[in-house]
């Protein structure tokens, strides 16, 4: 205990001053916190600022550009995955598909697309070993985080990318799950209220349960794909590579639900079964989508040619998100009500934390964790 | 390697879903299909000619019907002959407005309107600032396609009417293949309804039995018209309704319609509706 408290002291401090400004905001100044607050999107809609104002203008043309050349429910999909803006009221069809599927966390900018851009910048730059290279992907991942509305999510993994590329610069390994509580307390620190966000709760859940689950979720699911190498998949390299990629999306997302399941039954008052499986068939066009949807409205204001070109290509990952799950829509009982009460809620977390610390072992870094983590 | 064969696969996914879609429209060729999309509470109406010419009644109150669309044309190429917007209520302008921004038409059919919701504003913006749009509005006129025969109704300049609300200026449009008819009503109210009788007896050319009709506004009690219904005497009334709070469909004009042996179908519980027309006039549901 004691060793944690030297190892961990740098933490612990921030906690504590987290935990003081906590509770003079929350519990001496406003009831605000008890209310979500519509955060990041005043600061884009700040008009009276000429950045913000570009920014602005930047999402409308983007998404009259989006709607003219694709169709419903496709241009909701790109714009949410690209941008953040999140349209999906007006396809209710599709948006009910994404509940009962439990795929709907995957239309919106979360802290993974902050870590592909993260990575994109590093291997254009060749890594972040400088510091102008380290700024450089900063600003660049600030600018994005800002374009996609700077909801929690983002401002979560902007700060890990951003420590976790000062720690590189200075040849420290970080652990990932101290460097994502650091980053939660820093967010809480200036905003207190971000606690009773909807929003702020499942990304830094996921992330948490991602990080912590993962190495042990792994084994399990060991047979599928990759770790089980039989003489026919030696032969055919190909197979196991897509193999292991549905391995990798189906640990994350058993993984990532273990910590996020009581918070979406709480909120939403039901629960998807099968979602961790739908989740793994399908989220491999997302990451595709995102990074063809980026070039593509890049293209956009370049060359319209060039644009109408890709949107061809790109409408493939799009379309076969939404086939895939239009299918699995109509299984029966795909979802079903369930609400977890608050006490039910808090002697279930208690028991996985003991069961971590009791079982969690000192394992290496997965793939899973490089992904997720900045 | 890995990302030219991702490369090649998306396109052949592409290249695959597009020849789905120019097979699934052959086969339906030589066929008229009427399609009720489910859009919720709201109308939205694709009817198909045997040539595959698109004619769209309303769109909605989201953009469910451009999702429809999507299935049957491809995205690409999104050409709609006649696009007709009823009347500009939100449950049937929201749709077109999308439709409008994504794909070429050949003639949008609209009752010009003094409203000044945001949302026919947005309409209006769009009509005039597309390249090529031919409209027509409020004048009545009738429009041959691959055999079917088509009539504008605009209640106003047809019947002489003096519009109370935006109800009543709902476009009819009538659908005459052989001896297959059908009468689309948007939200026509009571006294519209009544009016227009002698209009589309005489203009749309419909003797006997209406095969089907689109029951106006969803089913509303206040959207009905004995006299109507006794003349029409239609086979089939389709309702387009979701869930909502106006108490649609009313449960007694539902057994109006029974009584008057026409058989009901609601979007709401059956989804979107297809009614398939074959070269002989025969109809069947989908």
């Amino acid at each position: 205990m004691y060793k944690f408290l030297i190892r961990n002291k740098v933490l612990i401090i921030v906690l504590f001053f987290v935990a003081v400004r906590f509770f003079h905001v929350c519990l001496y100044t406003s009831a605000a916190c008890i209310k979500e607050k519509n955060y990041g999107k005043a600061a884009a809609g700040d008009t009276a600022n000429p950045v913000f104002k570009y920014i602005e203008k930047f999402r409308n043309n983007s998404v009259q550009k989006v709607r003219k050349l694709y169709p419903s429910p496709h241009s909701e999909l790109l714009l949410g995955v690209v941008l953040g803006i999140d349209e999906l009221s007006t396809v209710p069809t599709f948006n009910d598909i994404l509940i009962a599927t439990g795929t709907i966390h995957v239309v919106v900018v979360s802290g993974y697309n902050i870590n592909l851009l993260f990575s994109f910048v590093k291997s254009v730059l060749g890594g972040i070993y400088t510091y102008k290279k380290f700024f450089t992907a900063v600003i660049a991942t600030l600018i994005y985080s800002v374009i996609a509305g700077f909801e929690p999510p983002v401002i979560r993994a902007w700060i890990m990318s951003s420590i976790s590329g000062l720690g590189m610069l200075y040849g420290r390994k970080l652990d990932p799950i101290m460097l994502l509580i650091f980053s939660g307390a820093i967010m809480l620190f200036f905003n207190p209220e971000l606690l009773f966000s909807l929003s702020f709760q499942l990304s830094f859940l996921a992330s948490l349960s991602l990080l912590m689950f993962s190495p042990m979720v792994k084994p399990v699911f060991a047979s599928v794909g990759g770790q089980t190498k039989s003489k026919k998949q030696a032969c055919r390299p190909q197979k196991a590579v897509s193999a292991s990629f549905f391995q990798e999306d189906l640990v994350s997302s058993f993984s990532a639900q273990i910590l996020v399941w009581p918070v979406i039954s709480g909120s939403f008052g039901r629960v998807s079964i099968f979602s961790p499986f739908i989740n793994a068939v399908v989220l491999w066009t997302i990451p595709l989508s995102t990074v063809l949807g980026a070039i593509f409205l890049l293209f956009a204001y370049i060359n319209q040619y060039l644009a109408v070109v890709l949107s061809l290509v790109l409408y493939a990952p799009l379309d076969i998100f939404i086939q895939v799950l239009r299918l699995f829509s109509n299984i029966p009982f795909l979802s079903i009500n369930f609400s977890l009460g608050t006490p039910a809620l808090l002697i279930y977390y208690s028991a996985v934390l003991v069961f971590y610390f009791l079982y969690a072992k000192p394992k290496s870094v997965t793939t899973a964790e490089r992904k997720y983590s900045a | 390697m890995l990302k030219l064969k991702l490369l090649v696969f998306l396109v052949l996914y592409v290249f695959l879903k597009f020849s789905y879609v120019e097979v699934k429209n052959f086969l339906h060729r030589g066929k008229v299909m009427l399609d009720f999309i489910n859009v919720g509470q709201g109308d939205s109406i694709l009817i198909t000619t045997p040539f595959g010419k698109k004619i769209l009644i309303d769109g909605g109150p989201n953009y469910d019907s451009d999702i429809f669309i999507d299935d049957r044309l491809p995205f690409f190429n999104c050409f709609i002959d006649y696009v007709v917007l009823t009347h500009p209520d939100a449950d049937h302008l929201t749709g077109v407005n999308r439709v409008l921004k994504r794909c070429k038409v050949g003639l949008l059919v609209f009752p010009e309107v003094a409203l000044e919701s945001k949302l026919y504003q947005d309409f209006i913006k769009t009509v005039k600032t597309a390249e090529g749009l031919d409209k027509q509005s409020n004048k009545s006129f009738s429009a041959v396609l691959d055999g079917a025969t088509f009539y504008f109704l605009f209640p106003s300049e047809s019947a002489n009417l003096e519009i109370k609300n935006t109800n009543d200026y709902s476009v009819f449009l009538c659908l005459d293949y052989g001896s297959f008819e059908a009468l689309f009503t948007g939200d026509a109210s009571t006294r519209v309804l009544k009016s227009m009788v002698p209009v589309i007896k005489d203009r749309c050319n419909i003797n006997g039995p209406l095969e089907v009709l689109k029951v106006p506004h969803h089913g509303s009690k206040y959207n009905y018209d004995e006299y109507f219904v006794d003349e029409l005497k239609p086979l089939t009334a389709v309702i387009s309704v979701g869930r909502n709070k106006f108490g649609h469909p009313d449960p007694q004009i539902i057994d109006k319609y029974l009584k008057n042996k026409a058989s009901v179908l609601r979007t709401d519980t059956s989804g979107t509706i297809s009614i398939v027309v074959h070269k002989d006039k025969s109809f069947k549901l989908n």
